[in-house]
């Protein structure tokens, strides 16, 4: 878990690309534990999929707005949902560096 | 959860009638109050071929849905086709696909095939409702995809205040309901003079009444004739007209549902009024006939929206209460966001 104030968008932009994926993952799950009330016990847990969690259209749309507001990206553009087509942490961090970040 | 699927509804309405009615319960019930629509309603509403309606299945089992209703819509002078949109319902053990999100962006691929411009929706509830929750982080995070437009209240009229008193949600409620309602119940008790029941003879003028009245409205329903011969007369709706010298001088229009609170309560909601050059007391008239003939239909409250077309001195004088701006309508866009400026003055009706 990130336990600094280094915004992660710098955090991103500063580290390796081979560890950015990792660095965002970690960041994709920090927020879902505390969207969903969980502690950090809980995290290994998430890698078993965002339905399997539990995760719904209200977490999810809770999500995106605070990956919105961290990465600093706009809304996707209309018609455009594939971030709630991701099925895990994991594979929302791909998406997000190589579609809505350019950083892959 | 692997067999779900969107596809549109097809089917007697029993089942997402069966549906709503599990679910809001489940979310809502005794803390807020909300409609409990029956398969009547929604064979009158969205049985049509015209509805959008996308529905989220397992299997055969229906799970979830989001329906709109395409109408037009006049603002200011120019006219949009658009829907009217209710019924989003998600079965609580399958919200964890994102459900919700997937009929939402399903309804909008086919407001978008349609050609709609947007679609208007009412979210109620205070700010603790999911669905409130949901709607509001929904506009907050896709801005140029949903917005909140305006807020308005209710006009209710308790008929028979034991049972509406006994659904009521809070204590205050049920406080004013049973020091208020004894008073407040009172109507003519005998059938008003020049009021009758509409006939379809009534169409064209009722139709000309409901174009006059609304044509000031900023924002105003279009009501082609057999949309409104349908809503005039229903298995769920009722009309009453005031005749005045052979000619129809106004109409009042209601459907049927009933309403949740900690119980049900059997209601009407007034969706259309017309008139013209009727006084308040002849609005009064018409407004007391339809109270008292929905109280002998065993109807407990009736609901209206406030908007500036309803006759509120005629209301007041029949005991209807206003109440405040606890719904809101929101707009939902398709494509491009399109500049909606709040309307002073608008009709539209409530579903």
């Amino acid at each position: 878990m990130r336990g600094n104030a280094t915004p992660i968008l710098d955090l991103l932009r500063a580290s390796p690309p081979d560890d950015r994926r990792a660095i965002l993952v970690d960041f994709i799950e920090d927020q879902l534990l505390e969207i969903l009330s969980w502690d950090e016990s809980k995290r290994e847990d998430l890698a078993r999929g965002f339905v399997q969690i539990g995760l719904d259209s209200l977490m999810a749309v809770e999500l995106q707005f605070r990956l919105q507001k961290a990465l600093k990206f706009a809304p996707p553009p209309e018609g455009d949902d594939a971030e709630f087509e991701m099925s895990s942490a994991s594979d929302l961090a791909d998406f997000l560096l190589s579609r809505r970040l350019n950083l892959c | 959860m692997n067999n779900l699927a969107i596809r549109d509804y097809a089917g007697d309405c029993e089942d997402v009638a069966a549906l709503g009615r599990k679910v809001w319960t489940a979310t809502y019930g005794g803390a807020m109050w909300f409609p409990l629509w029956d398969a009547a309603f929604l064979r009158w509403q969205v049985g049509g071929s015209e509805a959008l309606a996308p529905a989220l299945y397992e299997g055969n089992r229906l799970v979830g849905t989001f329906f709109s209703v395409p109408h037009t819509l006049r603002i200011g002078s120019q006219t949009l086709p658009f829907g009217l949109t209710s019924w989003c319902t998600v079965d609580p053990a399958y919200r964890a696909g994102r459900s919700a999100l997937r009929l939402i962006g399903a309804l909008r691929e086919r407001h978008a095939a349609h050609g709609l411009a947007f679609s208007l929706g009412v979210i109620s509830g205070d700010r603790a409702s999911l669905a409130h929750q949901f709607w509001s982080q929904y506009a907050r995070t896709f801005p140029q995809d949903l917005r909140f437009l305006f807020r308005f209240g209710m006009w209710v009229k308790v008929l028979d205040p034991a049972p509406v008193a006994a659904a009521a949600v809070s204590a205050w409620e049920r406080l004013g309901v049973r020091i208020a309602g004894p008073l407040l119940r009172g109507i003519p008790s005998r059938p008003a003079a020049g009021v009758r029941p509409y006939a379809s003879g009534d169409l064209p003028r009722c139709a000309e009444l409901l174009a006059a009245s609304t044509a000031r409205c900023d924002w105003a329903l279009q009501w082609p004739a057999a949309r409104l011969a349908s809503q005039l007369t229903s298995p769920v709706s009722q009309t009453f007209v005031l005749e005045s010298g052979g000619s129809v001088q106004a109409f009042v229009n209601v459907h049927r549902l009933s309403f949740q609170g900690r119980s049900p309560v059997r209601a009407a909601m007034i969706d259309l009024w017309a008139a013209d050059g009727v006084s308040v007391a002849g609005s009064a008239r018409l407004i007391g006939h339809l109270c008292q003939a929905l109280r002998q239909d065993g109807v407990e409250m009736i609901l209206t929206m406030r908007s500036r077309g309803m006759p509120s001195p005629a209301l007041l004088a029949n005991g209807f209460v206003p109440q405040p701006e606890h719904h809101h309508v929101v707009a939902l866009f398709p494509r491009d966001d399109i500049a909606l400026m709040k309307p002073k003055t608008w009709h539209l009706i409530m579903r």
